[in-house]
């Protein structure tokens, strides 16, 4: 039960400083000159789309670490890794276009390649959900799984670069190679927001690993019940 | 958009979010609790069989 104690501590720690980035963000951070009041989702969504980043390249990294060892602890931290990542890539989904309408006047814009090239990701991963499950538990399905994590971790670079090479910018781009393009107090904001969701990302996915630790002890120990029954 | 539409559109993103995190942050919750009971039933049980084919096998050796 240490695991559960590591995570209950990293969903502590965002805790403490979601609401603290949302309350800076509300009441301290003042309103963008260009976008007013609406560029408040950007404290939410741009440490979501991160946060779903860094799950999903945990689970590459996993998967790469699979493929090396053959363990299947590796196997089981790819797979909640993408759990994860495909949770804050909903909420991507979901945040995003609401800051689109509010913004541009359109819930999504089919023209702007980096909500295009993050909803391949995303529907690329949920793919892999389909494949995961339609094989059966075994060293087969490891071995899929972790090659299909790393064949999707190359769209996480070109999502992000999407934005940048981009003919028609509707997305803004805020980290730029000369920093940042916007005030100290939101860059400070946006830091405290982003730690907070990557602790957050931590502890869901310690915790989901917990979960599915315990399961599978369940699941052995049971069979061991079972087998001395028969 | 007026700052009220503005303000809802917001507000909603950022409900609708956390939302979605405290059902998932309850879900898993229930999932660990449940599954640390079952764990400590299971394992009980297997604690008694062994016990209990301990004490058998005792009692076959001492005859």
């Amino acid at each position: 039960m240490l695991t559960v104690k590591r995570g209950s501590l990293w969903v502590l720690a965002s805790t403490v400083l979601i609401p603290l980035a949302t309350a800076l963000a509300f009441w301290w951070v003042p309103d963008d000159i260009d976008q007013g009041f609406s560029q408040k989702i950007f404290y939410l969504h741009v440490p979501v789309a991160l946060s779903a980043y860094a799950a999903f390249a945990y689970g590459a990294f996993a998967a790469a670490q699979y493929l090396r060892t053959r363990d299947v602890a590796w196997d089981l931290r790819s797979y909640v890794g993408v759990h994860v990542g495909t949770i804050f890539g909903t909420l991507v989904l979901v945040t995003g276009p609401i800051w689109a309408k509010v913004s541009w006047g359109v819930w999504w814009d089919w023209s702007d390649k980096q909500l295009n090239v993050f909803l391949i990701l995303f529907l690329f991963y949920c793919a892999y959900f389909m494949l995961r499950f339609s094989l059966d538990e075994g060293e087969r399905r490891a071995a899929f799984s972790a090659v299909y994590v790393l064949l999707g971790v190359g769209l996480i670079p070109l999502s992000f670069l999407a934005v940048r090479v981009a003919q028609q910018v509707l997305h803004p781009v805020v980290f730029t190679r000369s920093g940042a393009a916007m005030p100290g107090s939101f860059v400070l904001v946006f830091l405290i927001a982003l730690a907070g969701m990557l602790s957050l990302t931590a502890g869901m996915i310690t915790l989901e690993l917990a979960g599915k630790r315990a399961a599978i002890r369940v699941r052995e120990l049971r069979r061991r019940l079972e087998g001395s029954d028969l | 958009m007026t700052l009220r539409t503005a303000v809802e559109y917001v507000a909603a993103a950022y409900l609708l979010a956390w939302l979605a995190i405290l059902v998932y942050m309850l879900l898993i919750g229930q999932k660990l609790q449940r599954l640390e009971t079952e764990l400590a039933r299971v394992e009980q049980a297997l604690a008694a069989r062994d016990a209990a084919s301990a004490a058998i096998d005792e009692t076959a050796a001492s005859r």
